[in-house]
């Protein structure tokens, strides 16, 4: 046993519950792999650059319960009425029941049947894994139960955003679950995908630690949106996002955060062909002792390709959030185009921003630039919207929406948007005091 | 006729400078007043005072608002008893939808009035004939509050916001500045609109030009915390042409 190990009761816990029959070889090797760099690398402390603001011992050192299949829901529930085209997880297992059928035109199915179907996939599942600098992520590779895979073949078009639910139970007490997502679309394919990471009033100190690869061939464009929502302030979830986009390739990724103790986005797109374009934006609403990490990486590995990065936080209480981000531009990516935003709303004297938008640049021929800005409630704002008879109050809740708005608007499903304005409307009246 | 607003004495400064030394006005219902004064006479701290912005502080003096005193109430307060500050500088509000930003400020008055809120489509009709009368697009609706606006198109949007809000005193200030004079007269023209023998106007501006098209009752001429000198329309003419110096500002 490696010292990472017997130090961490997490480890060993999500080891000991992963499946003990061989399914697929090439996915065993991978794992074998997997472990081995783990064992290697071990937990990070506040020595890694990128966990200064935010270690986790206090979750490794949990006892989690192994993940069983449960209910949590009908099928008929409301919270399903949008999402015609679903694949939903209780506790990291995949729900048959709670699931729909796919769309038809569009490989959309429980990740092992689709490595089962389609072994050409061993290229891309963990393809990375030797550069993998995240344990988590690690453990995700050697550990994951079920997952979902999403495959588009060249020119298709999903006629419809494909769903995703992830559900914390937590009835029987702590989970740890540790779900997969493999997005493949091929040449010029298009697909909308909307991944919610629920644990409603449930999933009290459950963690989920999920890794969603996203593949997006030469002139592919896929539209991603991670609603991370949590009634209470407990729980922990980190979501590792690995994107590899082709020449012309579009990302449009959105995530929205609220509610959890902890919630860490950590975001690596790759711009691999020439004007590939990123856009990755989100934003988190926390109260009480919420904290939010992102921490984001985009590298320009081909000549012109583009960028963007807005990253919004209304913080309230002793709420934390860290803006970690990377635009690195490698040697030869001439014309790269990267814009890194950074905007915190602060509504209490307690919460706390960390804000650290960075640039690496390896090529004399870009645009860069990039922005951070925290502050409270602007005065003059505030006497603006009062002097048309809006009391303190609504002025306020006013400011803070609309500093919400921004990146809400950025949600491309109509239905999805209007889901989530009003959940956040909900938070920010809560917010916000006379 | 009935004293709508009546200032006494009053002084106020910003940030620990003062700025009105003892300003003395009357406005009555159906007047149309101008004030005007060089840079930095204290002409827009004036309005400011008048609608309740928390960064002036008033030192001495009072403000009468139909018998009521000014300087107690809240800025929303003074909004809801019909006070209306079409900003210099208006602000941007990202995010916030222009005719829901309108919606909601019509519907604080209603509730103040202790009548029902008009629901979206009863205010889509209002919105749409006080739209007309201010000569303002109905794509200006869609947008954010004044957010990526033009200088112009920010001035307008105020009247609009006016138009909706019907105020019985009515603060323009330097809405004529960042206009180009079809613009100008056009707003003019929807300021104009609006006046009723019930309501009143308190214009300030730097310049002559607009009182062409808003022609005052009064004219006032601010300096140095104080008002000079006031009299009628031909006042603004005079300093057109002679500056302010001639007055000893």
């Amino acid at each position: 046993m490696t010292v990472s190990e017997s130090k961490s009761s997490y480890a060993q816990q999500v080891r000991l519950s992963k499946a003990q029959e061989v399914r697929l070889g090439w996915v065993e090797a991978l794992r074998a792999r997997a472990l081995k760099a783990f064992d290697e690398k071990g937990f990070p402390d506040k020595s890694w650059e990128s966990w200064r603001y935010f270690t986790p011992s206090k979750l490794l050192s949990s006892a989690f319960e192994k993940p069983v299949p449960a209910e949590l829901l009908s099928k008929e529930d409301p919270i399903f009425a949008g999402a015609r085209c679903r694949i939903v997880f209780v506790d990291g297992l995949f729900s048959p029941k709670l699931s729909s059928q796919a769309p038809g035109n569009v490989d959309f199915s429980e990740l092992w049947s689709g490595l089962f179907n389609h072994p050409e996939l061993e290229t891309r599942l963990g393809r990375d894994l030797d550069k993998e600098d995240n344990p988590f992520s690690l453990i995700n590779t050697f550990a994951f139960e079920d997952g979902a895979l999403i495959m588009l073949p060249s020119g298709r078009q999903a006629l419809e955003p494909l769903h995703l639910f992830f559900f914390t139970t937590g009835t029987r007490g702590p989970v740890a679950s540790v779900p997969r997502i493999l997005l493949v679309a091929e040449e010029g394919a298009e697909v909308a995908v909307v991944a919610r990471f629920y644990g409603g009033n449930h999933g009290q100190n459950s963690f989920e630690n999920a890794v969603a690869e996203i593949y997006a061939d030469a002139g592919a464009r896929v539209r991603w949106t991670n609603l991370q929502i949590q009634e209470n302030e407990s729980g922990s979830l980190f979501l590792q996002t690995r994107a590899y986009l082709k020449e012309k390739a579009e990302l449009d990724m959105v995530t929205v955060t609220r509610g959890r103790e902890i919630t860490r986005n950590e975001i690596r797109a790759e711009l691999e062909g020439p004007g590939a374009q990123c856009r990755i934006s989100g934003l988190s609403v926390l109260s009480g002792r919420s904290q939010a990490h992102q921490a984001l990486s985009v590298l320009h590995r081909s000549p012109g390709a583009v960028s963007r990065q807005i990253y919004k936080n209304l913080l309230d209480g002793q709420s934390r959030a860290e803006f970690n981000s990377l635009a690195e531009v490698c040697p030869g990516a001439q014309k790269s185009d990267s814009h890194q935003l950074n905007k915190n709303l602060l509504l209490s004297d307690d919460a706390r921003v960390y804000s650290r938008p960075k640039l690496k640049i390896y090529a004399d021929d870009v645009q860069a630039a990039h922005g951070s800005a925290t502050g409270q409630a602007d005065p003059g704002e505030l006497f603006y919207l009062r002097s048309r008879g809006l009391d303190l109050r609504t002025a306020r809740f006013v400011l803070a929406y609309g500093f919400a708005e921004e990146i809400l608007s950025l949600i491309p499903e109509k239905e999805v948007r209007a889901e989530i304005e009003a959940s956040v409307k909900n938070a920010v009246h809560a917010m916000v005091r006379g | 006729m009935n004293r709508m607003l009546e200032i006494r004495g009053l002084k106020a400064r910003i940030a620990g400078n003062d700025i009105l030394k003892g300003v003395d006005l009357t406005i009555r219902a159906g007047e149309t007043h101008a004030l005007m004064g060089p840079n930095g006479s204290g002409k827009s701290t004036l309005a400011k005072v008048i609608s309740g912005d928390p960064s002036v502080e008033i030192t001495a003096g009072e403000v009468n608002f139909e018998g009521h005193n000014l300087l107690e109430m809240e800025p929303e307060a003074r909004a809801l008893a019909g006070i209306f500050l079409a900003f210099q500088y208006p602000v941007e509000i990202p995010g916030v939808n222009n005719a829901a930003f309108l919606r909601m400020a019509y519907n604080a008055q209603r509730k103040a009035r202790g009548q029902e809120p008009a629901d979206p489509m009863e205010f889509d009709e209002i919105l749409k004939l006080k739209r007309e009368a201010v000569e303002v697009s109905a794509e200006f609706l869609d947008r954010a509050v004044n957010h990526g606006f033009s200088g112009g198109e920010k001035k307008r949007n105020e009247v609009l916001q006016m138009a909706v809000l019907e105020p019985k005193l009515a603060l323009l200030d330097e809405t004529d500045s960042g206009l180009d004079v079809d613009a100008l007269r056009s707003v003019a023209r929807g300021v104009n609109r609006l006046k009723t023998p019930s309501n009143a106007r308190l214009v300030v501006t730097h310049y002559q030009r607009l009182l062409d098209y808003i022609v005052p009752d009064f004219v006032h001429i601010l300096a140095d915390g104080r008002v000079l000198r006031s009299g009628d329309k031909t006042l603004a003419l005079e300093v057109e042409k002679r500056g302010y110096d001639w007055l000893g500002a």
